[in-house]
């Protein structure tokens, strides 16, 4: 739809593609807190499919909205929906050196290849959603554990539930960091999972450990791309102010909509866009 | 009259209590550095909005911190774009750096590792700022 500008009459209307934009980074801000998504699995097909950007430009943005979104869930964080900070940390070990490997390997790779990779993650997350709505009584009942307040005034989660399985844990948590880092995506889509399924963590902490995992993850890949000079502040800043906002906005939207109309419009919404990006990267 | 001077020393105790030094929220740190980052990210692309310079789309790459410091003031909305971006990315290493200082003050000495270990495998990746190729600006 755009590609780049140069004139100065042109300038106007990169204006007017900094407001579409904002208006992106709300709509997936709002979507994000919604339906806790870390928004990287939306932002990158509409970046580089409506805006025309190269992948990594899109990456680097999309890994500044994750860090926004993060950053305006914490902003109107409730004390009850706190995670285990223990648990994200020590996951996070292997997630952070995935990370760091994902956005190494970016810089390397054809973006034909990343294009590729993006669509068939897409089209993983659009069926992982249809798995969560087939097994509402399984993972959609928030299950959080006791919790003990300290000397603070924070809560904290009261380990009564005891992690399995680490080793595979790590491993997997290694593989979604290299995902976020070479796809610029949250990684949420297999990290819930990992807690839930594999670790045997309450669903309800999966999701918020999950969701403090999501930023430093993110914030572990954002210099690679920076450096590398991938980061475009003309087009990350009004992602991240958009998000920012939006978030906010999910938090207030939260008693008004109906999650699984949204939850449904996005499967469809992943679908297309798995077969664009494929399309796209292959040239048909 | 003792039952009366007992309500007054009982009185000056919770005052005592009222005075004491506040304790520092962790969440309120992280909100006050995510509000100043999305501040100075705001400032910054509104100052490069409004110079009207031909500019192409997507614009340029980030600067290096070298540019940062010695950028003409002619390039403040980039300098401070530059800067917002990096205050915003530092936000999830101040939360593990939160709970570092929280578990070293419990003494849960494999939780302090853990951190630690997280933060520099964190700071590892800002290293690429340093040593990462050169970007010059757009």
């Amino acid at each position: 739809m755009f590609d780049f500008y140069t004139d100065n009459d042109e300038w106007r209307l990169a204006r007017l593609i900094i407001l579409g934009l904002l208006a992106t980074g709300i709509f997936v801000g709002a979507l994000s807190n919604l339906l806790g998504i870390g928004g990287g699995i939306l932002l990158v097909p509409a970046l580089t499919l409506l805006f025309h950007l190269p992948i990594r430009t899109a990456v680097g943005a999309s890994l500044i909205g994750i860090i926004a979104a993060s950053a305006g869930v914490a902003v109107t964080e409730k004390k009850e929906r706190k995670g285990d900070m223990r648990l994200a940390l020590r996951l996070e070990i292997a997630t952070t050196a995935g990370a760091i490997m994902g956005s190494v390997i970016a810089g390397m790779v054809n973006e034909k290849l990343i294009e590729i990779a993006f669509a068939f993650v897409a089209l993983f997350t659009a069926v992982y959603m249809i798995y969560k709505i087939r097994h509402p009584n399984h993972l959609d009942i928030p299950n959080i554990a006791s919790k003990q307040e300290d000397d603070k005034g924070e809560i904290y989660l009261h380990p009564d539930y005891h992690p399995k399985h680490w080793f595979a844990g790590l491993g997997m948590a290694g593989v979604a960091g290299s995902l976020s880092g070479l796809l610029g995506v949250s990684g949420g889509f297999i990290k819930v999972p990992i807690l839930y399924s594999i670790m045997d963590v309450p669903f309800g902490i999966a999701t918020t450990t999950s969701s403090i995992m999501v930023g430093i993850t993110a914030a572990a890949s954002v210099f690679i791309y920076y450096a590398r000079g991938d980061i475009h502040p003309l087009v990350a800043i009004p992602i991240a102010l958009g998000v920012f906002v939006g978030a906010l906005l999910g938090n207030i939207l939260i008693p008004y909509v109906r999650i699984a109309w949204l939850r449904s419009g996005l499967i469809g919404l992943l679908v297309f866009q798995s077969a664009q990006m494929l399309i796209k990267a292959i040239g048909a | 009259m003792k039952i009366h001077l007992a309500k007054i020393s009982t009185k000056s105790i919770s005052s005592i209590r009222v005075w004491k030094k506040p304790r520092i929220n962790s969440l309120l740190i992280l909100r006050i550095t995510a509000l100043f980052a999305v501040a100075v990210m705001f400032i910054g692309l509104t100052d490069r909005l409004l110079q009207i310079i031909p500019v192409s789309f997507p614009g340029p790459s980030t600067i290096s911190l070298e540019q940062i410091v010695h950028s003409p003031p002619s390039n403040t909305g980039l300098v401070m774009m530059s800067a917002g971006i990096i205050f915003f990315a530092l936000i999830p290493s101040l939360r593990v750096l939160l709970g570092l200082k929280q578990f070293f003050q419990k003494h849960e000495t494999v939780n302090l590792i853990v951190a630690m270990i997280v933060l520099l495998e964190l700071t590892a990746s800002m290293l690429w700022i340093f040593f990462g190729k050169g970007i010059s600006i757009g």
